[in-house]
């Protein structure tokens, strides 16, 4: 058995000191698995080209003001990224000549590759007449499969062969209007759906603007570290260890629960009801790539040569998140109920009614995550299947990033703890002061 | 092996928000906890006082299985009898109950 690879206390301790100054200017215990989420997708590039595996395009979900542009903005200044407020319909190839000068105007394509593209927006997007969006999606899944071509009046057929990652912002609200859109390139993108803020958080929230004097500041430190961390990662090795057994299964599941809740379901009217008649389930071979080097990506940012389960925790919630909306709620009424639910006790969990209830439980039977059981006094018994139990049932609770970095932190094993070539050149160690 | 307090984690923060949180936790732990890393594992083990601090850390999204309280410990220990000098008898140790079952409980995830 060799040592396993010790983790880069310099990493830890500076991504540490990363999510406390975020403590120090928002209250959404979110925003942390968003930051670690975005700078893992935007490093993720060389992980994915490390074996031809698929992309990670990332979209965060959430209501507006959640915070998730000004997450997003703590990238702005690192060198690998590309910030765009919205795209357009000729975003990426243009047919524009300058009838002066003769000269193209500059694609967007080419300059991306090899670098993130962060998206402030995707709301507005989503707004243009429906034949763009269509378009832009359409041009998006021809970019993401590894070749674009595009015939112009003006310039003739301009290829470009371009790969880069993707974060963008959408509201909820937005991505369930424009859900049909997303279904047919939904397999490429993974979403990230932020948990509301309960009282406390909001209240703290209001302190916190409120009371903080030098909030500027702290942005502005904030987003040095970031860019620090992020040029970091980018320029040094990475020593990856491999999955272990148990991570594998996890990762199995996870991408299996993901292709399967992401099933394309046809209803048609039935005697009054909707019944599912067609459906078209996705292979998860796509998903689990994606989902590995998301965990990779993840394990690196901590500093980790393998992932931890921390590092799976958040890839349950980017593969809970990124099943759509409606048929996730359901699956979250699991989080009080492990051993079964009834239509009623389910409908009332989601505020709906029970015939809406109703079709959504026969999607997911056919979408094999749940399954019915006994009939009880109360009305038949839905179970998550056995298989995906432990991914469905645990609810999503916020979680303690640096906590989890405290054991790399503190580490004063001579063995690990010896600063590497790259810990004395970044300084310091093993503390978030 | 590596051992650190968790006081020692809380001085690792300057002033602030996350340093008060972890104060916070420092007394629904009791005052203290344990942070034990080993080599050839890449999860940090927590040793705590009672059941209450392990549910403490577990909200924060510490698995169960990676904390241990002292009666747990002292159950695992307890098994053994006195100090085993091989695994055959660690494991004969472990395995003298009516049922055959290992005569200790270690934590589980919920």
């Amino acid at each position: 058995m060799t040592a396993p690879t010790p983790p880069d206390a310099a990493l830890a301790a500076r991504l540490g000191q990363i999510h406390a100054l975020q403590d120090e200017v928002t209250s959404s215990p979110s925003s942390h698995d968003v930051l670690e989420l975005t700078l893992a997708t935007a490093t993720s590039l060389d992980l994915s080209m490390e074996d031809d595996s698929p992309l990670l395009w990332l979209i965060i979900v959430g209501p507006p003001g959640s915070d998730k542009t000004q997450t997003l903005l703590t990238l702005r200044g690192t060198s690998n990224t590309e910030f765009l407020d919205t795209l357009t319909d000729h975003a990426f190839v243009t047919g524009y000549v300058n009838d002066k000068t003769g000269k193209a105007a500059e694609d967007l394509l080419p300059k991306l590759n090899g670098k993130c593209l962060l998206i402030k927006d995707l709301t507005t997007l989503f707004s243009l007449r429906e034949d763009s969006v269509k378009k832009i999606l359409g041009d998006l899944q021809s970019i993401y499969d590894g070749a674009y071509a595009k015939a112009t009046g003006t310039r003739g057929v301009v290829r470009h062969s371009s790969q880069f990652t993707i974060v963008g912002c959408v509201t909820p609200m937005t991505l369930h209007r424009h859900h049909r859109y997303m279904s047919s390139i939904g397999g490429r993108f993974l979403n990230y759906r932020g948990v509301e803020l309960n009282e406390a958080e909001m209240q703290e929230g209001f302190e916190l603007l409120l009371k903080t004097q030098d909030r500027k500041s702290k942005i502005q430190q904030l987003q040095h570290l970031v860019v620090e961390h992020m040029e970091d990662i980018l320029t040094s090795p990475f020593q990856r260890s491999p999955e272990s057994a148990q991570h594998q299964d996890r990762l199995r599941r996870l991408a299996r629960l993901l292709a399967q809740g992401r099933t394309v379901i046809r209803s048609e009217k039935v005697v009054g009801t909707y019944e599912p008649v067609e459906s078209q389930m996705e292979h998860p071979f796509r998903a689990l790539q994606q989902l590995r080097t998301l965990g990779r990506a993840l394990a690196r940012l901590h500093g980790r040569a393998a992932v931890t389960e921390h590092e799976l925790e958040l890839v349950r919630r980017v593969v809970l998140s990124s099943i759509p909306a409606d048929r996730a709620n359901v699956l979250a009424q699991f989080n009080n109920h492990p051993h079964g639910l009834t239509v009623k006790t389910c409908a009332d969990g989601i505020r709906k009614s029970v015939q809406w209830t109703t079709q959504l439980l026969k999607e997911l039977e056919t979408c094999r995550l749940i399954a019915k059981g006994p009939k009880t006094f109360t009305g038949a018994l839905y179970r998550p299947a056995p298989n995906f139990a432990d991914l469905i049932v645990p609810p999503i609770t916020p979680l303690d990033h640096t906590l989890d970095l405290a054991s790399v932190a503190l580490n004063k094993n001579p063995q690990w703890g010896t600063p590497s070539l790259s810990d004395k050149k970044r300084g310091t160690m093993g503390s978030f002061v | 092996m590596n051992l650190s307090t968790f006081t020692q984690f809380i001085e690792l923060f300057p002033p602030g928000r996350t340093r008060a949180r972890y104060e916070r936790l420092a007394s629904e732990l009791g005052g203290q906890a344990i942070n034990l890393t080993v080599p050839y594992w890449d999860q940090p083990l927590w040793l705590v006082g009672d059941a209450l601090a392990a549910r403490a850390l577990v909200i924060r999204g510490v698995r169960r299985s990676q904390v241990w309280t002292l009666g747990e410990v002292q159950d695992l220990v307890g098994a053994f009898g006195p100090l085993p000098r091989s695994l055959l008898e660690a494991a004969r140790a472990m395995g003298e109950t009516p049922a055959g079952q290992p005569n200790f409980t270690g934590p589980k995830d919920d």
